[in-house]
This record gives structure tokens, C-alpha cells and sequence, in this order.
């Protein structure tokens, strides 16, 4: 991977930006030496149970361990150590900490807790210890809330821990909206289902009278935009997360279907595809009403728009050169540009909450995949293969992508699955029944 | 209630049928209740429903990412119209749908594409466009549940829906 | 009384926090997660000091957990919420609504195993020795270790002495490298270098079973060959031998920048052979995870120094951040604490470096440089 060139670069820097305390060769000063090659591997980790400082604590103590460890195991990154082996017990939250036992057992990182309950209340503390330097890492915190508010409590703490070791902003104190199926393929119901990103605290948001399609969550998570059949036209929906009351978008005249829907990164309007006559254009409109702007004019497919979080700039997919392609252009209106340039179709193109990449759907030869490329199409990278792929959603840190997989057949059933942007850690997201079209809330806290 | 897979209904297994029917009430959950109470009347009336559906044909089809129409479809079309204006105490209802093999927002697009086509068309031989709306499933509403060919041919389908309502 | 020993510091940061996530918390009602009502920031110190007047007696230099020393990164005092008796601010909380069932936590509350992608069709038999998906991706491929062969956190080797180019392998107390591929093989792709394959990738549908680590970690260093053989390095007058590319790369980079002269102090003992620095780095290497850190981190080149005692074992409270480069000071510090347990971990049992020439490793300036293992 390394080139020659970017040896020489790396060491022309050292010559110049050291002056020479000692490169290899050098008599005096320290051994010096570059580590290019490292390994890529999950960390072992040591949670053991958490103290219960009271009986009330008890269940709710052996329940949050649970929940940080899956938390921490399912981002792949880490690699939980079972309990059986440790050599260490912890009976008390603020006991020394045996350095040496977890250094046998290869534990590089140690989470210490303990869970306190008063009056229906929960206390957490945790501390994370980095074995091997003995040393914590970052300061102790604590958590305070109701009892049922455990499971949240559970992932702040895996949180935490994943940002102070991976630098990268946690994702578990997050919720997922998604469509949950039922039925036979020729005889779908589809309801708007809400639920913990893990698949926890499931609640359904509408029943199944009307088909619902593609929900998504505003900026701040509070409120979801949808496309529902309720008036017999697919038209775009907004609903509070509090109260749950669809009411549409805007007044539009009938025979005009509206669709794919996703707000600015302002939460202040949504930008969304209208069908006029068979051709279909991207919009834009307040939430609090006005009057829409359209934003392109082709006699093309104009679908799946999405805002770079700066709200400068806009990613949509188009069929203008003949087949679906991503294109970018100023938020503003001006000339789009096509960014997908490899073979096959490319669809539902969704900026990263980071800026960096585009996630989006590509089509190939009778397969689907999921994908990931630079801003300006450079870097494509597929993550997924499958009969049916699509629709990717980013967690908020922007390092891993829900999506939707559907099997073939006429058995054939939705599901969503999710994967690391490095392409790793593929996994089925747990789910009541059916699912399909996730999106992923901001986080919580 | 179960107007446009009557014909189909017909032809299938009694499996088949029954789920034929579920998506016909769903269908009409989703049109808005278009149907109308109304019974679609014997297939040897010319003046039914259930003629225009098995006799005429109430569905084209179309090829991958395609709305264009070929000539098949265009003498179905020319049909279709044919009896619109001899019974002009109907709606009709075009819905576009798509197979599976696509994206979902796009195929509710490339849906609409289909629908309009068809009502374009319809238009053209002289049915007023008072009496026509579109709307599109995109690929929510399959026909035939496989996976190959055999199966998305049959739903990247444009299917009119007629109904009694002029007058009501 | 606890609330007595809670530092003011604490209380700042707890309204900190309440002022910056109560709003959100308050916001939604759908669930009774959101009750989460305040975080409260403590420090080590404070913890000890809240544990019923008992101070936790330090034992040894790695058992008492003392806070880093940070440039007093508490709120500095501020009036208003100074004298402030809640430890524990609640932001108002609207009642949550009444909820329709939750389903039951055991269904709902784990990831599922990734599940066979169903209707990929069975991949043939496929010998080609290309990389496939491991949970490990690491510098050399490794094949999945044979049952009962203890994984070693790194490949264990002696570099006292110069590695002949032929060594016969001891036979005793094996230990494998954990099976690794050298690049991330996802779903999509095929292996690069490697043929095209069938258009359907099939993923294991679980982990490969591994050997619990548990009894290797403690073990003593077993001679082993080094994995590249590298030429007979027996002392060598010139400096610089011209068989390592880097060094090669450096040197003649050093001389366009440097005009003077390397300084002239002579340090006892023969310098370290090329062998034993490449054995130094690969050691450091297998340890070196750069898996876990944030895609910022992975860009970001560190220089840790350190000493290391006549054993070759790291100095633990001698590790420092030198420099780094190529990304902010937080990524910096996420990439200095996988290199600090690189360092510490492959280096507990002594990296084997020779002692006649411990003058010239005594210290150490480790350049971890991730930019080849980006989105490997």
C-alpha cells in the first residue's frame, strides 16, 4: 500500500521537520523507527458486571452490562472478553484496579460500573481503564434518570467508551424509523415503526389502512416525513414524533403525486420529488408553508435528493443520461453534475451527516449493492451484495450505514441490515417481523 | 370490489385468486375507494365492467425502465378508448406500476412515467382527460410474486381502472 | 452528605450538560427512555472521595488509577450557578404519554447474526489463496490457526541474535499468528490481485471460532523464526546497510535535506543490525490496532517516545506524544493510545533487543504512520 514515493515523502519530512535528533542510522538521540504495517482487529474488552450498590439495583445493574457490551460488540470494532475468564473480581466501584490480572487475560480496555436505585431513580457511574498504559481513560460520569430510562442510560455509557477509544462520535443513544411489513409480496401491509437502533422499544406510528413509504427523521429527531397513500395520491406526510399527527406537507393540487421527501439540514424545509404529467422534479418548500421551489427542470427521473450537511450543495439521483445516475449541485439551483461514473445504475445517493462520502444504491448486472464514494465520486467503494440492496440511511458519526435487504422469490422478505463503511461487520438488525426503508435518528443526547 | 384482477383471477389458481383479491382491496384502499359499490356486471354485456376488463384488456406492459408503448399495447389502448367513449358514464383510473428490480423511489417515479403514458394515449383517441387520473405503486403492488422475468414482465404494467362515476 | 463531597466542579459540569442535552431530553415523549435527567461529570479523585470516608490505599504504581494531569479542563467558576443546591438538575419532564406495549426486551434488544444472504447461490470450492473475509486484517496473511494452537498476541520471536536465513523451527510450544487477511474483503468485492470471481460473495455466517486467548498472554517468549528472512546480519562496519528500502529511502532523502555531518558521539556497543530493527518493528507492528479508531485517527501519523529498561521491555511511565501530523490534536490523542498499547503490549515480555547495544535503543522514537492501512 505504501508507495516509494510516499516513503520518500514521509522521510524528506522527517529529515527536514527533526533536525536529525536521530533517524536510524543516526549514533546519538533515540532509536528511531517508522511502523507502517498494524493490524485491524477488534479490541478485547472486560466489562464485568456492574455493581449493584442496593438490591433494587440488581436486575437493572446485570441489564445495562449487557446492553454496553452489545452495544460495544456490535460495532465490530470490539471484542468482549466472557466474564469466565477473568482473573480479576470487582466488588467495589472505586477498588484499585489489578492492572496486571487484565493484562494476563489480554483485556486492553476494562469498563467498571456500578448502578444505585432510590426511589424509582437510577444512579450509573462507569470508568474506563486503559489496561496495558494503567491508566483511565477520561474522567468517571455518572447518569441519573427513571428507572425505565435504563436502556438509554446503558448505551451514554457505550457511547462514551466508543468515543474515548475510537475518537469517533458514539451511535447507540439513537433510534431507527423504519417500515415494518406484513403479508404476502403481492398483498403488503406497511406501517411506520419506531425503535432503540438496536431493535429495542419497538412502537408503531400509524396502523395499516394507507401504504407508507420511506419515512425520515428531521435534524433534531423530533419529527418524521413520510410518503403515504391516504388520499389515494402518494403525497408526503410530516408527524411529530410527540403527538403523532400526519398532517400533509402543503396543499397540492390533486393528480400530483409528491414522494421522496428529507429535510434540509436546517430542519427548516424539505426537499422532495413531484410528479407533473408523468415527469418527476425536485422541490423545495418551508415546513411552516410558502411557496415551493422547484430546484431542477429535465424531462428526466428527478428523485432522492439530499443535502450535504452544510445545506450548500445537493445529491439527487437522475435518469436523464439515460439511465439512474447521482449528480450534485448548488443547494441554491445551477448546473448538476454527475459524480457516479462506473457501469451500472446508481440510486438514493445520501450524503454522510460528515461531509465525506455518499452513500447510495448501485444496480449491476441483476445485483444491488450498497456503496460509499467521495463527494465528488471518487473512492467508490461497494460494502454489500445481494439480490436486493438499497436505500442506504448513516448513523450520525457517519461511520456505518443501515439499509434495506430484501431475499427473492415469492417468499421473498425485507429486512434491515447494517455494515461498517469499511465493509465489515455486516449484520441483520433485529426487528419484530418485516422491515424495510430505516433511517437513522440523530443522537438523543 | 376486486374489479381489475378479475380477469387474472380467472385464469389462476384459486390461490392465486385469493390474494389477487386482497390486493384488489388494498388497491382500492389506496385509489380512494374508486369502484364504487357498483357489481362489474357480466362479461357478455358489452356495456360492463367485467367486458372491458377480460374482452378489451384493462392492463399493457412495458419493457425494463421502459414507458414506452408498443404497438400491442397501442391497439389494447385504442380498444380501451373505443369503449370509454361508448360509455361515458365512466371513470377510469390508470395506476403504473414496475417490478422489483429497481430502487423504490424511482420505480413510484418511473411508475407515473408508465400511467401517464397510457393516459396520454387515451387522451389521443379522444376520451376526455376530465375523465382519467393516474397514480403510481411503483413496485409495492406486484402481480406475480417470482423473481424472474416470467414474473416482472407481468408487473411493469399500466392497468385501467374503470369505474362508474360520471353522473354520480 | 454526598452531596456535601461533591465537588462544585461536578455541579458545573452536570448543568452544563443540563443546559446543553435537558432540552433535548424534554423534546420527545414517546418513550420512557427520555428520562434520562443529567450526567455528572466526576473526577477519579472525587469517586475516592465519596466512598465512606474510606481512602482507597494505593498499592502499587499501576493500582491507584490517578486522573491525568489536564489543564483544568472544569468550567471555571461561575456565579449564578454557584450556589446552586441541586447536585442533580432535572430539566422539566412532560409525563410520557401512555405507551403502547413494549414488545419484550429479549427480542428486540440484540443485533442478530448476520444472516446467509439467501438466494446467493453456493460459491464452488475456490483454492486460490486469495484474501477472504476474516475478522483480522493484519500485514502477512495467516491461514485460521489449527485447533488446539495457542493464538499469541504477537508472533514471538528472539532478536537477540541476527536471524540466519534458515532456521530451523523448534518444534516446541507453537504459537500462530491469528488468522488475518491483508485487506478488508467485503461482501461486494473480490479479493484484489485475484481473478474475478463469482458474481455472489458468500460470508461466513458466524465468527470463525478462535481459541480463547486467556492462557497465551502470560506466556514466555518462544524462539520462532522471523517471518521474512532477512539477510545474515552479522555487525556490519558501514552504517548503513543498503538492504532496507526505508532506511535506503531515508538516507538518500537525507542527504538532499542535510548538509552537515551526523554528529560524531560514539555510543558503546555495536549498533543495532538491521535484523534486529526490522524484528523490533514487526514485533511492534502485530500489536499495533489501528482497527478501532476514528477514520481521522487513521490519517494521523504519531511519534511516541519512550525508554526502554536492559530487558527490552518499555519504560511505562516514559511513553510521550512527540509529535503528530495530519490530524487534530483529539484524533492525535486516539492515535497515541493504540500506539501506547502497541508499545506496552508487545513489549511486556522485553522486545529482545540485544543488550551489547542497548546504548543505541535505550531510547526509542516509534513512528506510527497508519497512511497504508487506511481502508485496507
Amino acid at each position: 500500500m505504501l508507495t516509494r514515493r510516499s516513503l520518500l515523502r514521509t522521510a524528506s519530512a522527517l529529515a527536514a521537520g527533526s533536525a536529525l535528533p536521530g533517524l536510524a542510522f543516526a549514533q546519538t538521540g533515540p532509536l528511531r523507527l517508522e511502523i507502517t504495517e498494524g493490524v485491524i482487529e477488534p479490541l478485547p474488552f472486560a466489562i464485568p458486571s456492574f455493581i449493584a450498590r442496593n438490591g433494587g439495583a440488581a436486575d437493572a445493574a446485570a441489564d445495562i452490562t449487557r446492553v454496553v457490551a452489545a452495544d460495544l460488540r456490535g460495532t465490530g470494532l470490539f471484542r468482549q472478553i466472557p466474564e469466565s475468564s477473568h482473573i480479576s473480581t470487582v466488588t467495589s466501584f472505586d477498588a484499585p484496579i489489578q492492572y496486571n490480572d487484565w493484562r494476563a487475560i489480554n483485556a486492553q480496555a476494562l469498563i467498571i460500573g456500578e448502578v444505585e436505585e432510590s426511589g424509582g431513580r437510577l444512579t450509573v457511574r462507569f470508568r474506563l481503564f486503559d489496561v496495558f498504559s494503567g491508566q483511565p481513560l477520561g474522567e468517571g460520569l455518572q447518569f441519573v434518570g427513571a428507572r425505565e430510562g435504563w436502556r438509554r442510560m446503558a448505551h451514554n455509557v457505550a457511547d462514551q467508551v466508543y468515543e474515548r477509544i475510537t475518537g469517533e462520535g458514539g451511535y447507540f443513544d439513537t433510534r431507527v424509523v423504519f417500515i415494518h411489513e406484513e403479508g404476502p409480496k403481492n398483498a403488503r401491509l406497511k406501517r411506520i415503526a419506531l425503535m432503540d437502533y438496536d431493535g429495542a422499544n419497538v412502537q408503531f406510528l400509524t396502523d395499516s389502512r394507507n401504504l407508507v413509504l420511506a419515512p425520515r427523521f428531521s435534524p433534531t429527531g423530533d419529527r418524521i416525513i413520510y410518503t403515504s397513500y391516504e388520499s389515494g395520491q402518494p403525497r408526503v406526510y410530516m408527524m411529530d414524533v410527540a403527538n403523532l399527527t400526519p398532517r400533509p406537507l402543503e396543499a397540492i393540487s390533486s393528480g400530483n403525486m409528491t414522494f421522496s421527501p428529507r429535510f434540509t439540514p436546517d430542519g427548516g424545509s424539505v426537499v422532495f420529488s413531484m410528479e407533473q404529467g408523468g415527469n418527476s422534479d425536485i422541490y423545495r418548500v418551508s415546513v411552516s408553508g410558502g411557496s415551493r421551489v422547484q430546484l431542477t427542470n429535465a424531462p428526466s427521473i428527478e428523485t432522492a435528493p439530499s443535502f450535504s450537511p452544510d445545506g450548500s450543495q445537493m445529491v439527487f439521483e437522475s435518469d436523464r443520461s439515460g439511465g439512474q445516475q447521482i449528480y450534485v449541485m448548488p443547494a441554491g439551483g445551477g448546473e448538476p453534475r454527475r459524480i457516479s461514473q462506473g457501469t451500472g445504475r446508481y440510486g438514493t445517493p445520501v450524503w454522510s451527516p460528515r461531509g465525506d462520502y455518499i452513500a447510495f444504491t448501485k444496480q449491476e448486472a441483476g445485483r444491488f449493492h450498497i456503496g460509499v464514494m467521495r463527494t465528488n465520486g471518487s473512492e467508490e467503494r461497494l460494502l454489500t451484495a445481494s439480490f436486493l440492496d438499497e436505500g442506504p440511511t448513516w448513523a450520525p458519526n457517519g461511520r456505518v450505514l443501515m439499509f434495506t435487504r430484501e431475499t427473492a422469490g415469492a417468499d421473498g422478505a425485507p429486512a434491515v441490515y447494517s455494515v461498517d463503511i469499511s465493509g465489515r461487520n455486516l449484520q441483520r438488525v433485529a426487528t419484530p417481523g418485516m422491515a424495510s426503508d430505516p433511517s437513522w435518528s440523530p443522537r438523543l443526547s | 370490489m376486486t374489479l381489475r384482477f378479475r380477469a387474472s383471477a380467472l385464469l389462476l389458481s384459486a390461490a392465486l385468486a385469493l390474494s389477487a383479491c386482497a390486493q384488489g382491496n388494498l388497491s382500492n384502499d389506496g385509489a380512494g375507494g374508486i369502484g364504487g359499490p357498483g357489481g362489474i356486471g357480466s362479461a357478455s354485456d358489452p356495456t360492463s365492467i367485467a367486458f372491458f376488463n377480460q374482452s378489451i384488456g384493462d392492463r399493457v406492459l412495458f419493457a425494463v425502465d421502459q414507458s414506452t408503448l408498443s404497438s400491442e399495447a397501442q391497439s389494447i389502448l385504442a380498444a380501451q378508448a373505443q369503449w370509454l367513449l361508448s360509455n361515458g358514464e365512466y371513470l377510469a383510473l390508470v395506476e403504473g406500476h414496475a417490478d422489483e428490480q429497481g430502487t423504490r423511489e424511482y420505480n413510484l417515479a418511473l411508475g407515473a412515467r408508465r400511467a401517464s403514458a397510457v393516459r396520454d394515449y387515451l387522451v389521443s383517441q379522444g376520451v376526455p382527460a376530465s375523465r382519467l387520473s393516474t397514480v403510481s405503486y411503483g413496485k409495492e403492488r406486484p402481480l406475480e410474486i417470482c423473481s424472474n422475468e416470467a414474473c416482472y414482465s407481468q408487473n411493469r404494467r399500466a392497468v385501467t381502472v374503470v369505474s362508474a362515476g360520471a353522473g354520480v | 452528605m454526598r452531596r456535601s463531597l461533591y465537588a462544585s466542579t461536578a455541579i458545573h459540569a452536570a448543568l452544563l450538560l443540563w443546559v446543553a442535552i435537558g432540552d433535548a431530553f424534554s423534546r420527545d415523549t414517546v418513550t420512557p427512555e427520555f428520562q434520562v435527567t443529567g450526567v455528572t461529570i466526576m473526577s477519579t479523585a472525587e469517586f475516592e472521595a465519596m466512598t465512606a470516608g474510606v481512602e482507597p490505599t494505593p498499592v502499587a504504581i499501576e493500582t491507584a488509577p490517578a486522573p491525568r494531569p489536564q489543564p483544568a479542563p472544569e468550567p471555571e467558576p461561575e456565579p449564578a450557578p454557584e450556589p446552586e443546591p441541586e447536585p442533580e438538575p432535572e430539566p422539566p419532564q412532560p409525563q410520557p404519554e401512555p405507551e403502547p406495549p413494549t414488545p419484550p426486551a429479549e427480542v428486540t434488544d440484540t443485533i442478530a447474526p448476520p444472516a446467509p444472504p439467501s438466494g446467493a447461490p453456493d460459491l464452488p470450492p475456490d483454492d486460490r489463496p486469495t484474501a477472504r473475509p476474516a475478522d483480522r486484517v493484519a500485514p502477512l496473511p495467516a491461514p485460521a490457526p489449527e485447533e488446539d494452537v495457542e493464538i499469541a498476541p504477537e508472533v514471538v520471536q528472539d532478536l537477540t541474535e541476527p536471524a540466519p536465513a534458515e532456521t530451523v523451527t523448534e518444534a516446541e510450544p507453537e504459537t500462530a499468528p491469528e488468522e488475518a487477511t491483508t485487506e478488508i474483503v467485503t461482501e461486494a468485492e473480490t479479493p484484489s490481485g485475484g481473478p474475478l470471481g463469482p458474481a455472489a460473495s458468500v460470508r461466513p455466517t458466524a465468527r470463525p471460532n478462535r481459541p480463547d486467548p486467556v492462557e497465551t498472554a502470560a506466556e514466555a517468549p518462544t524462539p520462532t523464526p522471523t517471518p521474512d528472512p532477512a539477510p545474515a546480519a552479522t555487525p556490519d562496519p558501514t552504517p548503513e546497510p543498503a538492504a532496507d528500502p526505508l532506511a535506503d529511502a531515508i538516507a538518500s532523502a537525507v542527504a538532499e535535506a542535510v548538509s552537515e555531518p551526523a554528529p560524531p558521539a560514539q555510543p558503546s556497543g555495536p549498533p543495532l543490525s538491521n535484523a534486529a530493527r526490522d524484528g523490533f518493528r514487526v514485533a511492534v507492528s502485530s500489536c499495533w490496532n489501528v482497527g478501532s479508531l476514528s477514520t481521522e485517527a487513521q490519517g494521523t501519523t504519531v511519534v511516541v517516545g519512550f525508554d526502554m529498561d536492559r530487558g527490552g521491555r518499555p519504560v511505562e511511565g516514559s511513553l510521550n506524544l512527540v509529535s503528530y501530523d495530519g490530524g487534530s490534536q483529539s484524533a492525535a490523542q486516539q492515535a497515541y493510545e493504540a500506539a501506547r498499547r502497541a508499545i506496552l503490549r508487545c513489549g511486556a515480555n522485553g522486545y529482545g533487543l540485544p543488550a551489547e547495544s542497548y546504548d543505541h535503543w535505550r531510547q526509542v522514537e516509534l513512528i506510527f504512520n497508519p497512511e497504508g492501512m487506511r481502508l485496507r
